[in-house]
């Protein structure tokens, strides 16, 4: 595994865009070889890093604005528009001008909320579990028992975080660690399903209950909710459907709970 | 909203179209000039260009055909303004295959745990425009290969060599960032070492 063809395979094997003939001869390989297995893995986790961690530029609101009145201008948008876009463009300096006014006018206000709160919880909870997936500090308390985990939890958070099985065969409880989001230690309580983590992050809130929000972020799913004064935030790879399927049983589990 | 492909209904009007892949035209833009107003210079330019020919666009995948467009337009943005920034990659170049490749014994595990966001995000900026754009468009929007090859005109072939080449230089650089050397320091704006 030293030429560069071979890391080139390996590469597309972890990108999944390798013919299919080649990818099982990798596939068969890997059972017996350790140091494979060791290079695939360290090529995912680089994978995972860059997902994670590399900055995503959303585009200014001064642009989507451009561009959303360029199309807004005219009711035949393929004429009108480039008409509209080109007038936009020429008077950018104006514009420009302008904008910049704005953003100094409401600059103290607006420096706290360039980068939204879920965003920014988002961001947060992606980071939280690539780093414990990451690390071989997934969990602090490792036990399939709730029994175990809740305790251990309870005793350094100050709460009791709901633990409830996934309700997909083939997962289980892994654990549960005390993590760090959003200014406040919360619970992450640690799943396996097949070879997939999921994490469960769990903090209590004074917010009303709050229907489930599902999103897709840097390829993980992310979905929050709240209820009974606990807010709960879910991440994982397994794919959307599945991950759905958890979130609904999970969130139904939780709702027939009564508070406690 | 990222999961919705607009190739699956007749396109609504430029606009719609547009803003849906909005975020993914200044990632892009911004990534490869570095510079905010730059970017958005550079993605609208590209969304003049891409509007004049948005007749002929008849329901394919919006996503690969606008990105081309932006990526075109950041190249003719820097073959202007940063043509040092343009080195040509060659493809064929087996030099780094002598280079001993991934082993055991070196902690690359550990290394790649310890590199936190910003020498992830240096390192990827100090990348070769070539190695960068592929990675961002893999890791980032995680493209097919297919629409890689479409977005940077190159063959299929060519976006696998130049990915693994490109994990394969984050790597190193993540690596030598845990041992105490120097930092690769990012190009200066010409602009702003000139005096008016």
């Amino acid at each position: 595994m030293n030429t560069a063809s071979d890391w080139n395979e390996l590469s597309a094997f972890v990108d999944g865009e390798l013919e299919v003939a080649r990818a099982r001869n990798i596939a068969e390989r890997v059972l017996q070889d350790s140091v494979l297995r060791r290079q695939i893995e360290d090529m995912r986790r680089l994978s995972a890093s860059l997902k994670a961690l590399t900055y995503y530029y959303h585009a200014p609101e001064t642009l989507r604005l451009a561009i959303r009145m360029a199309g807004a201008d005219c009711p035949r948008p393929r004429r009108h528009g480039f008409s509209a876009l080109r007038q936009w463009f020429e008077w950018r300096p104006m514009a420009s001008a302008l904008a910049i006014a704005g953003v100094l006018a409401f600059s103290v206000s607006l420096t706290q909320t360039t980068v939204s709160p879920i965003d920014q919880l988002q961001e947060e909870i992606v980071a939280s579990h690539v780093r414990a997936t990451m690390s071989r500090r997934m969990v602090d308390v490792a036990s399939s028992d709730r029994q175990t985990v809740v305790p251990f939890l309870s005793s350094r958070l100050g709460f009791s975080p709901p633990v409830d099985d996934l309700g997909v065969v083939g997962s289980s409880l892994v654990g549960g660690r005390v993590d760090y989001v959003d200014g406040r230690a919360v619970a992450a309580l640690v799943y396996r399903v097949g070879d997939h983590v999921i994490d469960s992050f769990v903090w209590p809130t004074s917010k009303g209950d709050r229907g489930v929000i599902q999103t897709g972020k840097r390829g993980f799913q992310l979905a929050r909710w709240s209820r009974g004064g606990m807010a709960h935030c879910l991440i994982s790879d397994v794919n959307p459907e599945q991950f759905s399927a958890i979130v609904r049983q999970l969130e139904s589990d939780f709702a027939e709970r009564p508070s406690s | 909203m990222e999961h919705a492909r607009p190739s699956e209904h007749r396109p609504r009007g430029f606009e719609a179209v547009a803003l849906l892949h909005l975020d993914a035209a200044y990632n892009l833009a911004r990534w490869i000039t570095h510079n905010d107003q730059d970017a958005q210079d550079v993605v609208q330019e590209a969304y003049l260009r891409a509007l004049r020919y948005f007749d002929g666009f008849h329901g394919e995948d919006a996503r690969p055909w606008l990105l081309q467009i932006v990526r075109h337009a950041a190249y003719s943005w820097l073959a202007k303004n940063r043509p040092k920034d343009m080195v040509s990659l060659d493809d064929c170049d087996d030099a780094w295959r002598e280079v001993p490749g991934p082993s055991t014994s070196e902690p690359q595990a550990m290394a790649l745990r310890k590199s936190d966001r910003a020498s992830i995000n240096d390192a990827l900026a100090a990348l070769p425009v070539g190695y960068r754009e592929v990675l961002i468009l893999r890791e980032m929007e995680e493209l097919p290969y297919r629409d890689i090859a479409r977005i940077a005109g190159i063959p299929i072939g060519t976006v696998m060599s130049r990915l693994a080449r490109a994990r394969r230089l984050m790597r190193d650089a993540l690596l030598t960032e845990t041992k105490p050397r120097l930092r690769s320091v990012s190009l200066k704006n010409p602009h702003e070492s000139q005096l008016p």
